[in-house]
């Protein structure tokens, strides 16, 4: 082979590595093997052939890598819905204790640091603890890759999703002019493809690793009830928070099944969340003068709305991909329906939080300034949520219909459970903010503590019956052969 | 049948997938079609059906890895050890039908000559 046709297959097998690694692996040294004698072949035919084989070649490698790849995502997801079924097999205390390890060095380091107070070690202390960290999570980032993503993985991936977010939602006054606002698009995008990231993998992917994905989004539901409360308190009730984390995580790891896991989430979120809420109620250091007298009506508000919040948040993904699942099952016109379904849900959840972004100073919000690209108003919003809600009517009914048609009437409940979600998501911007509720009459807002105690249970009861049908969902295969 | 019943059923997840073999792609018929009479190695295999295909399929190498993938993964096809010498020093795989592969290839064939039989009687008696 002369040199130049030995520089085209080099670059060739650079392009290789490209490929899925299973792919690559298999595959890359026979197809290296192919196009090199293909190559001397077709040389012995003239330049104009050589042309013509390299063009097809390099002009279709696009195509076939991306072809792979989708071809593996569509074979993981595959293994992970049998696995689904398959008797559980238990995580090693290797595994457990690498998920919980994110949180425990934040612990730690929150420890440390508090535990130090205001002196000059603390802050010493507190930057070489921060530098570890990262270099930590780069380190894992790294070794995870090399490691095929084993699922403990996901707890680490949670965090940096949370740097992400962060980012994308803390204000910045750095930039101006046109600088500002790419700068704004950035942050809107990468806010977009990390919640995008793990709605996948909480219903498509893997629900468990979702659910370690996704601690760092419930433990930030806190951060905001946690303002008000002495530093001394704070400090112990943000150790206990990702301490309990910690534990969470490595339970979940462990016992490697759903069913239990989302229990541990929601129990963890309260273990975590009553404390906090108490202290926010009773131990606060907002000036006499400016609050009223803490009844037991603050302390539901302060635990209950975010509670429900994340819980639903978390739920949600899962319920809406058994909705999807159940919809399969009906056919062609199941699909569509669910699809119907799932498309309304989103809509309207998008437009109860325009709508509440349309009127709240929520500071946060205001700071991710995203207005470059949306500007919420309040016509928008409620068309939104208005027909986000027939969307998902008309969904509904037509899976309703189709059930009852195979006398499958019974799994109405499932159909119905997801449409209590874009509301009980939304029931913190509404009630802790008195943001009239989209489509909703001004008195709602201002409801007495009786009634919104009794809106509270219902959400709390929506929750746990989402829960629980996660759980039935999720049978294993000796009970689904019996029934 | 209770909400129970319902929610336990297998197929709630995983709606069954009946696997469907016939009617072949024309790429893959003619992947199976070359290997039909002895194994081949990848290079072997482009070059049997760019002449059976009379030069209408002319495979990349990326298409053809990616094809012999898929067949792999649906056990019409195994690997086995090449016979031919490799001009490099690397040991060569070659491909080869399993029966599996086998059973498809002959009933897509099989499915050829009915829908020829069908066509040809169908001309023969339209009206000249």
């Amino acid at each position: 082979m002369n040199l130049f046709l030995q520089l085209i297959v080099n670059t060739y097998s650079r392009i290789l590595k490209l490929y899925p690694r299973s792919f690559k692996d298999e595959f890359a040294l026979e197809m290296q093997d192919v196009f090199g004698n293909s190559l001397m072949d077709t040389a012995k035919e003239g330049s104009l052939h050589l042309m013509i084989v390299c063009g097809r070649e390099f002009m279709g490698m696009p195509f076939n890598i991306l072809k792979e790849f989708w071809h593996e995502m569509q074979r993981e997801k595959e293994n992970v819905q049998v696995t689904q079924f398959v008797p559980i097999k238990q995580g090693s205390w290797g595994d457990a204790f690498w998920a919980g390890l994110p949180h425990l060095l934040i612990a730690v380091f929150i420890g440390i640091t508090g535990g130090l107070a205001n002196t000059k070690l603390a802050a010493t202390s507190g930057i070489i603890l921060a530098f570890l960290l990262i270099a930590g999570f780069l380190a894992t980032i790294y070794y995870t890759w090399r490691s095929k993503w084993p699922a403990w993985s996901a707890s680490w991936y949670g965090y940096v999703g949370l740097i992400v977010l962060l980012f994308a939602i803390l204000p910045y006054q750095y930039w101006v002019g046109t600088a500002d606002q790419i700068f704004r698009g950035i942050r809107f995008i990468l806010l977009l493809l990390s919640l995008a990231t793990l709605l996948y993998w909480l219903s498509r992917r893997n629900p468990i690793e979702g659910l370690l994905m996704a601690m760092p989004v419930i433990i930030l539901y806190w951060f905001p009830v946690m303002e008000f409360i002495p530093n001394q308190i704070r400090f112990w009730l943000t150790f206990w928070l990702f301490l309990l984390s910690a534990v969470t995580a490595m339970t979940i790891t462990r016992l490697n099944d759903i069913r239990k896991a989302v229990w541990l989430v929601l129990g963890a979120s309260i273990l975590s969340g009553l404390p906090i809420a108490y202290a926010r109620t009773y131990w606060h250091n907002i000036p006499v003068g400016n609050f009223s007298p803490p009844t037991i009506g603050q302390l539901a508000d302060h635990f209950t709305l975010p509670w429900l919040a994340s819980g639903a948040l978390v739920l949600g993904p899962i319920l809406g991909w058994g909705l999807w699942n159940l919809g399969s099952k009906y056919g062609k016109a199941g699909r569509i329906s669910a699809v119907i379904m799932i498309f309304g849900m989103i809509l309207n959840l998008i437009g109860h939080l325009s709508y509440w972004w349309t009127f709240s100073n929520e500071a946060y919000l205001n700071a991710l300034q995203i207005s470059a690209i949306y500007r919420p108003n309040e016509a928008s919003s409620l068309s939104m949520v208005y027909g986000g809600a027939a969307i998902i009517l008309v969904g509904a009914l037509a899976l309703v219909i189709i059930s009852w048609r195979e006398n499958k009437i019974l799994s109405v409940p499932l159909i119905l459970a997801p449409l209590g979600l874009p509301l009980v998501a939304m029931f913190p911007t509404y009630f802790s903010y008195y943001i009239v509720p989209a489509g909703l009459p001004f008195e709602f807002a201002r409801l007495g503590e009786f009634y919104k105690s009794l809106i509270f249970l219902i959400g709390a009861v929506w929750l746990v019956m989402s829960g629980w049908t996660i759980t039935r969902l999720y049978n294993q295969p000796q009970q689904v052969e019996t029934a | 049948m209770s909400l129970d019943d319902i929610l336990r059923e297998r197929t709630l997840f995983h709606p069954m997938k009946s696997e469907s073999t016939s009617p072949l792609t024309e790429a893959t018929f003619f992947i199976l079609l070359s290997l039909s009479p002895s194994a081949k190695h990848g290079y072997a295999i482009m070059k049997e059906v760019k002449v059976l295909s009379k030069g209408r399929i002319v495979f990349s190498t990326g298409t053809l890895y990616g094809a012999l993938r898929r067949l792999l993964e649906q056990g019409w096809i195994k690997r086995v050890s090449d016979p031919e010498p490799n001009p490099t020093d690397r040991e060569r795989k070659a491909y080869t039908l399993t029966e599996r592969g086998r059973k498809v290839v002959n009933a897509e064939i099989e499915r050829l000559k009915s829908l020829l039989t069908t066509a040809q009687q169908r001309t023969s008696e339209s009206p000249s």
